[in-house]
């Protein structure tokens, strides 16, 4: 079976970018509509350094548009999908309380489907000509975005390990498990349904079940069981030598990097490729942690700005999109120093500095050349976290 | 006249405040709820969630009664007694999320505990103090924190019933005061005590923020499960969560139903004249422990605020930092100070004015401490929906206001109910009546009391997490949502210097108002 990073394949069919509809006229009246809006930015406010990044951004657009941009944070970006769920189910369709949101996969997944986001827009953006269209940017988790969801920035899991306390880092999930066998209880992964255990359970998935194609069209065209079982083979024989014996899991990736960095885990997760170097420089891990992969790839997905369909401030939400696409958001955000997050845009459509800024790594990141495996659809995530729950749910 | 008008009105604005109570069964109605119900039970994560939901709820409850009558009953009528009543406004002041945020930093897994142990050589390997399975952390969490109400409680009821008089005689008679606190407090103070009880249980039934830091993760208690589930994205699931905020309902009643059962079961017996020789000796070691561990893990919180990194085993931080600080917004400050002010000033004014009316009993307004707070929360939500409410500082206010105000009356009732017949019949034959006799001789008289509400309506508005977040959109900030952000975030800098923000500002306010009586009555002794 062919095992080339499958998101390669997916790119080709993926139809390349069409030609921006919208005039420069057009996003001027964009632009002067925009000018004292409020935008109400409603991204997951659980980092600091990602906080200041937005009100950093929220600053500059200001300056510039004349766009009051108000970050909201929120702890789980699905509270909110039911929060605009709920309003516009009660009669509001004009006046919601969400201009912008961060989101992707699942939670697009159900905002699109019940025709909960402004129609396509993402295209018309002025930066929008800048995206690197070789990242998976129209889709998202096997889902085209059509538009209504404008690409922000781009994210691999990886494993965060010290080559002091683990010489050899394991190649794939068999290895994984002879780890586990051989520290028993110095490996964890969070608990289901959280973002990051379900992605390292479709890692697992991706790697161990046979049909790899099943994963990437809607579940309800599979056989659920027979794909999956693999999956759970492994998890039983993993579970018991997993930290606390899988009686318990890390709340969240911030408690796995703590018991990490004490000591209480062998490794630890993130779905930014760059965090290792980020959590040494703000003192959260000790010093000459590094970053790794699987040999066959790791996961990974693009991050995204929708506005959803009844927000009332959709121009104002179009300019700060804008705006987070420009070379001077992304190359900031890209910086360690401020947040690390990789950016989405074409270096070879930028001026050399630029390029180089953008494709520079550090040394404790997860390698560049760790080949990316794409999502599979967006439908698996719901019965993976069911089963999954179902099988483990009750701690036993 | 006037005062009469602004009374009837007051009631009136009372009752649309507790709407919510009414409308909680509005969203339950369309509910299939037999059919959601057998899903629930056969969900796999909820025995085990029903377990260490029972667990922590009773167990906090057992070990809260028990430490608060151990520790009056072996002060009583010594001279500490005065000294730990002065500090119990100090104890109960320090907010729920605080202790609990401390009491991970002392005893999560390497935590500084653990770190202690192993400097002397020792080892609690494999030892879980933090997030079992069963709820047990949880639940000795709740119990020492709650104890300080209980205990603030039971001072309240010795003042009134001549208790202590029977306590002196019972020693004077030679029993020990174990015998004493089994034989003479404990069936005289559980029929009392029997509402607050019902309040502790119905806070450790359905909180969230404690469960979230100190409770089971696998699965987590049952109102945390109700709240992951209402915040599911799809619809059956959120079907599911308000199908089990319903069963927590159910289950506060009959817990309530059980403490009330059990609050009459208990009678005086007959006293058989044995002296039982029962030492209390371990009880001033035990509360000296929990004081110091209080203040062992505000300092951890400060020691944390200064850290750059801190690894284990490391007993204190590698390297410092004042780069915590720096984080710090204003606007939450703003936003906890601005609620928790006008929450408390209009709470105050709101219950006078509803006693004024001089009905026997206004007792109703109480019941938002008897019920789980999360179904209030959900028909709050229904209720601004269906008004149209825009989320912000306002709805935000009004959803608070609804737990500010029945601790205000706990507060207001009793002291008003106490306003001296004769020097108001004095009033009034002097011709002073109705507003004057209100505002000249009533609010002077009710100072120190209106001092105490304030505080204690300040600090419920502080503590206020769901309203705040379901209520205000997550658009407004306070310390409290601000603490809960930076757990989920997990930088434990971030997470010390925001709680200890929020202890400091719940400290001065309490500090405040114990002070403000003698400041503005700096001649008059008795009215402090």
């Amino acid at each position: 079976m062919n095992k080339t990073p499958l998101y390669c394949a997916l790119a080709l069919t993926l139809h390349l970018p069409a030609l921006a509809t919208t005039s420069a006229a057009d996003w001027s009246s964009i632009e002067s509509e925009a000018r004292g809006q409020t935008v109400y930015f409603n991204a997951w406010g659980g980092s600091d350094v990602i906080n200041r990044y937005i009100e950093w951004a929220a600053e500059r657009v200001e300056q510039e548009s004349g766009v009051a941009v108000e970050l909201v944070k929120i702890s789980d970006a699905a509270a909110v999908v039911t929060r605009i769920a709920t309003e516009v189910g009660a009669g509001n369709v004009d006046a919601g309380t969400v201009d912008l949101i961060w989101v992707n996969g699942e939670n697009f997944k159900r905002l699109k489907q019940d025709g909960l986001l402004a129609e396509s827009w993402a295209r018309d953006l002025p930066n929008a000509d800048l995206v690197d269209y070789q990242l998976p940017v129209t889709t998202d988790f096997s889902i085209p975005t059509d538009g209504q969801e404008s690409p922000w920035g781009g994210a691999q899991l990886t494993f965060i390990y010290h080559p002091q306390r683990l010489a050899q880092t394991p190649q794939d999930a068999q290895g994984f498990l002879q780890l586990a066998r051989d520290y028993p209880g110095m490996l964890a992964y969070p608990r289901v349904p959280d973002f990051h255990a379900t992605s390292f359970l479709k890692q697992l998935l991706i790697e161990l079940t046979d049909e790899d194609s099943a994963l990437y069209k809607p579940v309800s065209e599979s056989n659920f069981e027979a794909v999956t079982a693999p999956l759970w083979r492994y998890l039983d024989q993993l579970h018991p030598l997993l930290w606390r014996e899988a009686r318990a899991f890390p709340q969240g990736i911030a408690q796995m990097h703590s018991l990490f960095a004490d000591g209480e885990l062998l490794m630890s997760l993130s779905f930014n490729p760059n965090d290792a170097a980020n959590l040494v420089r703000s003192g959260t891990l000790p010093e000459g942690v590094r970053s790794f992969g699987f040999k066959r790839g790791m996961l990974g997905n693009i991050h995204f700005v929708a506005i959803p369909s009844n927000a009332p401030a959709k121009s104002g939400a179009k300019v700060f999109a804008n705006f987070l696409l420009s070379p001077e958001a992304q190359l900031r955000k890209a910086d360690l120093d401020v947040w690390g997050d990789p950016s989405v845009l074409d270096a070879t459509k930028l001026g050399r500095d630029q390029a180089e800024t953008l494709q520079s790594r550090d040394v404790a990141a997860l390698p560049a050349d760790t080949p990316w495996l794409a999502e599979p659809h967006a439908s698996w995530v719901e019965p993976l976290e069911r089963a999954w729950l179902e099988r483990y749910g009750d701690g036993r | 006249m006037i005062l009469r008008i602004a009374s009837i009105t007051a009631l009136l604005f009372c009752l649309a405040l507790y709407l919510p109570i009414v409308s909680v069964a509005t969203p339950y109605i369309e509910l299939d709820f037999f059919r959601l119900a057998t899903e629930i039970f056969s969900a796999s994560e909820f025995t085990p969630a029903l377990i260490s939901t029972l667990v922590s709820t009773v167990g906090s409850l057992i070990i809260a009664l028990l430490l608060s009558l151990l520790f009056m009953g072996s002060l009583l009528l010594t001279p500490s007694y005065q000294r730990f009543v002065r500090q119990l406004p100090l104890l109960l002041a320090i907010p729920h999320l605080a202790f609990a945020v401390g009491f991970y930093l002392l005893l999560s897994p390497k935590g500084w505990l653990e770190r202690l142990v192993s400097a002397l050589g020792l080892s609690l390997e494999s030892s879980v103090w933090v997030q079992d399975s069963y709820g047990l952390s949880l639940a000795l969490a709740l119990g020492i924190k709650e104890s300080w109400f209980l205990c603030w409680m039971i001072w309240a009821q010795l003042q009134q019933h001549g208790v202590e008089d029977q306590f002196l005689l019972a020693r004077t008679l030679g029993y020990k005061r174990a015998q004493i606190i089994w034989a003479i407090l404990l069936p005289q103070l559980l029929p009392r005590l029997r509402w607050p009880l019902v309040a502790v249980t119905a806070y450790s039934l359905s909180s969230i923020e404690m469960a979230w830091v100190l409770g089971p993760t696998h699965p987590p208690t049952l109102a945390v499960l109700a709240w992951n589930w209402l915040l599911d994205p799809a619809i059956e699931q959120r079907q599911l969560g308000l199908a089990l905020t319903l069963i927590l309902m159910l289950l506060m009643l009959a817990l309530s139903v059980f403490i009330c059962w059990l609050a009459e079961l208990t009678k005086l017996g007959s006293p058989s004249g044995r002296r039982l020789n029962l030492s209390l000796g371990f009880s001033p070691w035990l509360l000296r422990t929990l004081l110091w561990g209080h203040l062992l893990m505000a300092g951890l919180l400060l020691l944390w605020a200064f850290t750059h990194s801190w690894f284990y085993p490391d007993l204190l931080p590698g390297r410092w930092s004042m780069r915590a600080w720096g984080t710090l917004e204003l606007m939450p400050l703003i936003n906890t100070l601005s609620l928790a002010i006008v929450a408390a000033l209009l709470a105050i004014l709101l219950v006078l004015l509803v006693l004024e009316l001089g009905f026997r009993s206004s007792n109703w307004m109480l019941l938002p401490l008897l019920l789980p707070v999360l179904p209030l929360v959900v028909g709050q939500y229904h209720l601004t929906l269906w008004l149209g409410l825009t989320p912000g500082w306002s709805a935000v206010l009004i959803a608070h206001l609804l737990w500010v105000l029945p601790y205000v009356y706990l507060v207001l009732q009793p002291a008003y109910r106490r306003l001296s017949k004769e020097q108001l019949l004095t009033a009034r034959t002097f011709g002073v009546r109705g507003t004057a006799l209100f505002l000249r001789l009533k609010l002077p008289l009710l100072t120190r009391p209106i001092c105490a509400a304030f505080a204690l309506g300040f600090s419920v508005s502080l503590a206020q997490y769901l309203p705040t977040i379901f209520i205000g959109a997550g658009r407004i900030e306070t310390l409290t949502t601000e603490t809960l952000t930076q757990f989920a975030g997990g930088d434990k800098r971030l997470l010390a210097v925001q709680t200890l923000l929020l202890l400091l500002v719940a400290l001065s306010a309490y500090i405040l108002a114990q002070r403000l009586p003698q400041l503005i009555y700096p001649n008059r002794k008795a009215m402090h």
